[in-house]
């Protein structure tokens, strides 16, 4: 069931893919004719990953039909390392058990990366009752999650109608991140109610690991309920990643 | 006539052994702790057959003896999945051949205690069958050597070859071993599986038979059940003190609850160690009846009395105060199991003062406090401070109450927000 799809500018998709390797090892990618898809939990089973990439991002998508294709996401990641920004990314794949993934820029690269089982997860992504939404840039969050890094190991995100505050507090130290609309880095904040959860540092930093300073991510969460994050793709597409909270003392 | 034997040791020839296990020492340690059968362990070895040889004199084909203490050929092997078997020999011919056989799939059988095989358990077992060897698995439910971190069944890994007892392994008991219903058929094994001759370690577990003399032969016989020949008690620790009781962190041994562990992908949320799943969780895992077998032989929750009085003294188990205490009590009353079990609690409290005495109670009553072991670290005792405070006449109306505790995890799973 052969397939070919085009990415404009390799360099984004390879960074998509390097932040949804941080957490996991293997993925099992849905060809279908309305896009890419792909589900995931991390071994520990504390992040859902969700990638949807409609066609409409690809300048080229010629798919026969609907096809799973499973890859060692270490391995993916690293071939598209090696692509420049101005590359452009072709995935191809023929009747063999294989991958084709071309960099076309200054000379046509094709690497072939064997394609592996994977099991599909069978899992509906829930509608949860979230009652705080912000928008945040990509620099923001990565920042936030340094400075709590250096005193604890989990962050507190803490939203009233005016304010988001990330707090951590260690056995000696703390810090305190507080954004308001005035503030560059908070485009948007939507709160319901007060709410407040707190999450795993080690996972954030994973998430937040492989977005651009500039991008604008989308940060939902609700009391003691999981913290989704939604990085756009190109406007259409979307990564999504559902941190389960940390239990409370 | 009764006889305990420990049929599982090491010679100084094992890795991680302590060079006090030679001939003599082993024999004398016995005898304090009340042994007429000890295993001689590592028989494979051709220097360790040659020190046996040096020092004790030739039974029958299969016994040997030295000062009073019979020595039966024994060995531990590892095969190619890194699980553990025991094997019993009976007579020195079947060493040899033993020894010659798997010289061709071992490369440290001449210099190691315990060999390593690159044959599976089934080749081996079919093997011991052919030499007339007696073959069981070691320590059945350890988490890193044992038979059951690989394998689902006895016949798993020993398909059609005809097996003759399991070791339990100081985390399990017959209780829980029972709990399997391919067991019932079998003879359970209580040894220590000692690396050193001290009294806390050597002869901790064994196993009492009931047979005419203590030969290879009569031990056979009572293995298979034949000719009235039989174990009446099996006796070890209890098994929440043994190093894989519960599940826990190999590195912090923080104790997990079977789901969490699952959970957290077997990675310790506190130190980021590998979690072994203990020897309770995986019989549970596995267990498939409530019924008892009939010919089961009971089995008696010990605790090692060098470690009651250590506990009680507050001091390290192999120092010096503590083995004079239990050299004393041993030349008063006959031998530790005496000691743990019959000798009337006053009696020990007019030899040695009523805090060691009010100990050993409370160990008779299964009333001391166990911090249960899990990850390889063995569970400690300790003793309540109301029996600390109380008077030996009082001790009766005292209660005290168990805890399993575990931690609990700081992190939630994704899992139990989604849809399935």
């Amino acid at each position: 069931m052969p397939f070919e799809i085009v990415f404009d500018g390799a360099k984004d998709f390879a960074d998509l893919i390097a932040t949804a390797s941080n957490l996991i090892d293997e993925a099992a990618f849905k060809v279908t004719e309305d896009g890419i898809s792909m589900r995931a939990m991390d071994p520990s089973r504390v992040v859902l990953i969700d990638l949807n990439l409609p066609t409409s991002i690809f300048s080229k998508y010629d798919v026969e039909s609907e096809e799973t294709i499973g890859v060692n996401m270490d391995h993916f990641k690293k071939i598209l390392k090696r692509s420049k920004s101005k590359d452009t990314l072709v995935l191809r794949k023929g009747e063999e058990n294989f991958l084709d993934i071309i960099l076309q820029g200054t000379a046509t690269r094709k690497f072939r990366l064997p394609l592996i089982d994977v099991e599909e997860l069978e899992l509906e992504l829930p509608e949860l009752p979230f009652t705080a939404k912000a928008v945040v840039l990509g620099e923001v969050l990565k920042e936030a999650v340094k400075d709590a890094s250096l005193v604890s190991d989990s962050l507190k995100f803490i939203a009233t109608p005016n304010e988001l505050m990330l707090k951590a507090e260690g056995e000696t130290q703390e810090v305190e991140i507080k954004l308001t609309l005035e503030d560059e880095g908070l485009l948007d904040l939507e709160v319901q109610e007060e709410t407040k959860s707190a999450y795993g540092i080690s996972y954030l930093a994973d998430m937040v690991k492989g977005i651009g300073k500039a991008d604008e991510v989308i940060v939902q969460f609700g009391n003691e309920m999981p913290l989704q994050m939604d990085y756009p793709i190109r406007d259409e597409g979307r990564l999504t990643f559902l941190l389960a909270p940390r239990v409370e003392e | 006539m009764h006889f305990d034997a420990d049929l599982h040791i090491h010679s100084k020839y094992s890795k991680a052994t302590s060079q006090l296990m030679n001939i003599p020492l082993i024999a004398e340690n016995a005898k304090l702790k009340g042994l007429s059968i000890v295993g001689t362990g590592d028989i494979l070895n051709p220097r360790w057959e040659e020190e046996l040889l040096k020092y004790a004199q030739k039974v029958d084909e299969g016994t040997f003896e030295y000062k009073g203490v019979r020595f039966l050929l024994t060995t531990e092997v590892e095969d190619a999945k890194r699980v553990h078997h025991v094997l019993i020999f009976p007579n020195l011919q079947a060493v040899h051949e033993m020894r010659e056989k798997l010289k061709h799939y071992s490369k440290d059988i001449e210099t190691e205690g315990r060999p390593h095989l690159s044959l599976n358990g089934a080749e081996i077992a079919e093997l011991a069958n052919d030499l007339e060897v007696l073959i069981g698995p070691s320590h059945a439910f350890t988490p890193w050597t044992a038979l059951y971190k690989e394998y689902d069944s006895l016949k798993e890994c020993y398909g059609n070859a005809k097996i003759h007892f399991l070791e339990l392994g100081l985390s399990a008991d017959s209780y829980l071993a029972d709990l399997i219903k391919a067991h019932h058929k079998l003879t359970y094994l209580s040894n220590s599986d000692a690396h050193s001759p001290h009294p806390h370690r050597l002869g901790r577990e064994f196993n009492r038979f009931e047979i005419q003399e203590p030969t290879f032969e009569e031990v056979r016989k009572a293995l298979l059940k034949r000719s009235g020949r039989k174990i009446i008690l099996n006796a070890g620790l209890d098994p929440r003190l043994g190093k894989y009781h519960l599940t826990a962190c190999s590195r912090c041994y923080t104790k997990y609850k079977l789901e969490d562990a699952k959970r957290l992908g077997w990675r310790c949320e506190k130190c980021g160690g590998i979690i072994k799943k203990g020897v309770k969780d995986r019989i549970l895992e596995l267990a498939d009846t409530k019924e008892k077998p009939e010919d089961r032989a009971p089995y008696l929750h010990l605790a090692p009395l060098a470690e009651i009085i250590a506990m009680v003294l507050n001091k390290g188990v192999e120092t010096k105060a503590i083995k004079t205490i239990w050299e004393r009590l041993l030349k008063e009353f006959g031998s530790e199991i005496r000691v743990l079990v019959d000798v009337p609690i006053e009696d020990i409290a007019k030899t040695i003062g009523e805090d060691i005495a009010k100990a050993i109670w409370a160990f008779r009553k299964e009333k001391l406090l166990v911090i249960p072991g899990g990850g390889g670290k063995y569970g400690e005792i300790k003793l309540p401070e109301e029996i600390k405070k109380a008077k030996l006449e009082d001790l009766e109306s005292i209660e005290v109450k168990q805890r399993e505790e575990y931690y609990k995890p700081k992190q939630s799973s994704i899992l139990s927000f989604l849809k399935r």
